[in-house]
């Protein structure tokens, strides 16, 4: 029975009954066929995957068309506007005081915060904490990690915003060097209004925004691009947002000294729009070329819909295509799908349940992953999440272990 | 009373109106009742005749001249007080609603084999045509078939000459009030020799149905709104955000006479929410100030010909605009009411200003409400006719 020490700073350490990572026929063939960092990228897919567009169905239902009414970023996360402060509080949080959502739980008191407010200084920060889970006849492995740990300023005056984001994202696999205190995000955005339009230009550092129904920036899916843990780039966006519909258009390049990971020029759109009462569906489409020449595109599509009765149920579909060309290689068609089914049981308690199906090489059928899985999110008072996902996982034409189990949960806090 | 009650009613009503014009005023309603049983019975045991008696009697009412017209316009016109129906007409009641969606010549429309109805220039010369068509239900097509008062005014406006104008003498008739058609002897002997007992349909139920129908339609009747809802959206600014509200179920009714449609519908604004309890709390303390302020009233009135009949019938989808009135905060303003009626679902959206009724711009944590707010009330209705 080997016993495997997972490298960096985890907490945790589970009895590892085999040496999965060597003889995993499913994982060998993907590493021989398309490099360590697809095949882990498709891991980390099946981690992060139920978190693509969180946000949509509780905050759509709300009335919440365009992520700025949350959020000073136009492509959602990060700091919060006043509004979404508020909200957090009135719609996500089970419980919650008087003030409790404001800065620091509102120690700063009412004064201050009002001349922080006055000042158009908007404060925050994240912390993000996952434990996995993986189990099957041949091993049992669990880790828990830092995901996330920053402060992020913003600063609204009138039809500008400024920001910076400043703080670590740790890859527990990666051998590369911690990067603490660094700035993952910094820029600046004109936002001029009319009666049917808010419009958007920003320049800066940060990620293209890319994904169906409400930008997604998840780890899933920049990995599945071959992007790097972190995907800010020096990028320049055009955004819109009205009454129904969402749309950015956005280019991106590599900035001097770049971490190799990052050396890549993109061009990203993305548009979503909302009929009848209950009803949205998001369209992106992404190109991307490295500097070693290998390139990428894909697109992603996003169909809701959620019903203002009984428990509140939402339904998503979404689907990925990835097309990735790499020099000597033929070129290898990814997708993945998901159907999520959602209830809110009570305010600040959802329970989630979802099917997804992906091939990493649709040619190849020994990439094929199915996962059912059952899930529980929780807003117990304004700063805090926890967010529990289940998935019995099957794959048909691995030799060995075709059913295992694979959970994860993340705890969040933010300021 | 049941609806078997109410149709006798309402027969009794219209052939005592006959008998009436026929100098039986002073009947009794004993006299009229029978006389309703002696004409069902005839029409069921001498049928054929009874066409063709009905028709003649028709033509011998008070107001008309007794004299048949010639058809294609060749007779020696109508009489003073007899009305006329002429292309404008034809053109408003028929072609507009059933027939211009396929057979329009302007920009745009469709002209299905070639047949056009926009102007009187492309209508005369196939009038008789067209009003054979209607008749056999062979138009509209793949649409439900005319009702009976439509088939009989094309046949009246074919039979008086297929005129552009009513002559200045005549009497433009009011829809739906068809004994004022012409109908012509030829056109009911051409029936009988076609199908006696389509004939007797044509000639003496179907006006008899149809004048029933006129009858309700001239009848007043209270329609109740029926699991009513009231919705409303205001966007939230500069974001667009969508707030919307409902939960108020609006009381009302409105009735239906003649020509004339009236309503007014309260709702219950302390009920309404927005799906958040702090924007709820804003919302009726802050800027509706519903204890102070609990019911907006909102009133409407439609003025159009067979409105009555329109909303009888609910085969026919109705779309309209009308004038309105919003009652509210101890104001009143005017404006425009959309009212959409399917089957028996009435939807009825208009958009009113707050600042038009004192309401300061609602604003909350840097999102600021515009101050156009669009509402919609949802409902279906349901008729309670009125004894007689």
């Amino acid at each position: 029975m080997d016993r495997i020490q997972i490298p960096t700073n985890s907490r945790f350490e589970f009895e590892i009954r085999h040496s999965w990572r060597t003889r995993n026929f499913f994982e060998m063939a993907l590493r021989d066929l398309k490099g360590r960092k697809f095949a882990q990228g498709l891991v980390v897919l099946a981690m992060a995957l139920p978190s693509i567009a969180m946000a949509y169905p509780e905050l759509t239902r709300h009335g919440s068309v365009s992520c700025t009414t949350c959020h000073l970023s136009p492509a959602g996360g990060g700091a919060l506007t006043i509004y979404g402060r508020s909200m957090s509080r009135e719609i996500l949080s089970r419980w919650g005081g008087p003030n409790e959502e404001r800065v620091l739980h509102g120690l700063l008191g009412r004064d201050l915060d009002q001349k922080l407010d006055d000042l158009g200084l908007r404060l925050g920060g994240n912390v993000r904490g996952l434990q996995s889970h993986r189990e099957n006849s041949r091993v049992r492995q669990g880790q828990f990690f830092l995901m996330q740990a920053d402060l992020k300023l913003g600063v609204e005056l009138e039809e500008w915003v400024a920001y910076l984001s400043a703080g670590e994202v740790e890859n527990p696999r990666s051998s590369e060097p911690r990067r603490t205190l660094n700035s993952s995000e910094h820029w600046v955005m004109w936002r001029p209004s009319t009666e049917t339009q808010q419009w958007g230009v920003r320049g800066g550092r940060f990620p293209l925004t890319f994904g169906g129904l409400q930008a997604d920036h998840t780890l899933s899916v920049r990995k599945l691009m071959s992007l790097g843990l972190s995907s800010a780039r020096t990028s320049l966006e055009i955004s819109g947002a009205g009454e129904e519909q969402t749309w950015q258009l956005g280019v991106s390049m590599p900035a001097s000294g770049s971490p190799r990971d990052e050396e890549e020029r993109a061009l990203a759109a993305r548009v979503d729009r909302g009929w009848s009462k209950s009803w949205r569906a998001g369209a992106s489409l992404w190109r991307g070329e490295l500097r070693d020449g290998s390139r990428v595109a894909g697109s992603f599509h996003a169909l809701g819909s959620w019903k203002e009765v009984g428990l509140k149920p939402y339904l998503q579909v979404e689907s990925l295509h990835l097309l990735r060309r790499r020099d000597q290689l033929a070129d290898v068609v990814s997708h993945a799908m998901l159907l999520r089914n959602g209830l809110e049981l009570t305010r600040g308690l959802f329970g989630i349940l979802q099917i997804q199906h992906e091939r990493g090489d649709v040619q190849l059928h020994a990439s094929e992953v199915n996962r059912y899985g059952l899930g529980l999110q929780v807003f117990p008072r304004p700063h805090f999440e926890i967010y529990g996902l289940w998935h019995r996982v099957h794959r048909p034409f691995a030799s060995l272990d075709t059913w295992s189990d694979e959970a994860f949960a993340v705890f969040h806090y933010y300021l | 009373m049941s609806n078997t009650q109410f149709v006798v009613a309402t027969l009794r009503r219209v052939v005592g109106e006959r008998l009436e014009a026929q100098e039986s005023r002073s009947s009794s309603n004993l006299v009229r009742a029978i006389a309703v049983l002696a004409m069902l019975t005839s029409m069921s045991t001498a049928c054929q005749y009874n066409d063709l008696k009905a028709g003649s009697q028709a033509a011998s009412r008070p107001g008309s001249s007794g004299t048949a017209p010639q058809p294609g316009g060749g007779g020696s016109g109508p009489g003073p007080g007899i009305a006329v129906v002429d292309y404008q007409l034809v053109r408003e009641q028929i072609f507009v609603p059933h027939c211009l969606r396929c057979h329009s010549s302007e920009a745009g429309g469709v002209r299905r084999g070639g047949v056009a109805l926009n102007t009187f220039a492309e209508a005369q010369p196939i009038a008789a045509s067209i009003a054979e068509q209607i008749e056999t239900d062979q138009m509209p097509l793949r649409a439900p078939a005319l009702p009976g008062d439509l088939k009989a005014l094309i046949r009246a406006w074919v039979d008086g000459g297929a005129v552009e104008v009513a002559p200045a003498s005549g009497v433009r008739p009011r829809l739906g009030d068809q004994s004022n058609f012409r109908r012509s002897k030829d056109h009911q002997r051409t029936l009988a020799r076609m199908n006696p007992i389509r004939a007797v349909i044509q000639g003496l139920i179907l006006p008899s149905v149809s004048e029933a129908k006129s009858s309700l339609a001239s009848m007043p009747q209270v329609y109740e709104l029926e699991k009513a809802s009231l919705e409303f959206l205001a966007i939230g600014r500069p974001s667009f955000l969508k707030i919307r509200g409902e939960g108020a179920r609006p009381e009302g009714e409105f009735s239906v006479k003649d020509g004339e449609i009236q309503g007014i519908a309260h709702v219950d604004l302390r009920s309404l929410k927005t799906g958040i309890e702090l924007r709820d709390e804003h919302l009726h303390e802050r800027y509706a100030q519903t204890d102070k302020y609990p019911k907006a009233e909102l009133s409407f009135q439609i003025v159009q010909e067979r409105i009555g009949a329109i909303m009888a019938d609910q085969s026919v989808d109705l779309q309209i605009s009308v004038p309105g009135r919003l009652r509210w905060r101890e104001r009143e303003h005017e404006l425009p009411i959309q009212v959409q009626r399917k089957k028996s679902q009435v939807e009825v959206e208009f958009k009113f200003r707050l600042s038009d009724f004192g309401i300061e711009t609602p604003q909350y944590a840097g999102v600021k409400v515009a101050d156009e707010v669009q509402v919609k009330v949802l409902s279906h209705v349901r008729a309670r006719k009125l004894d007689q």
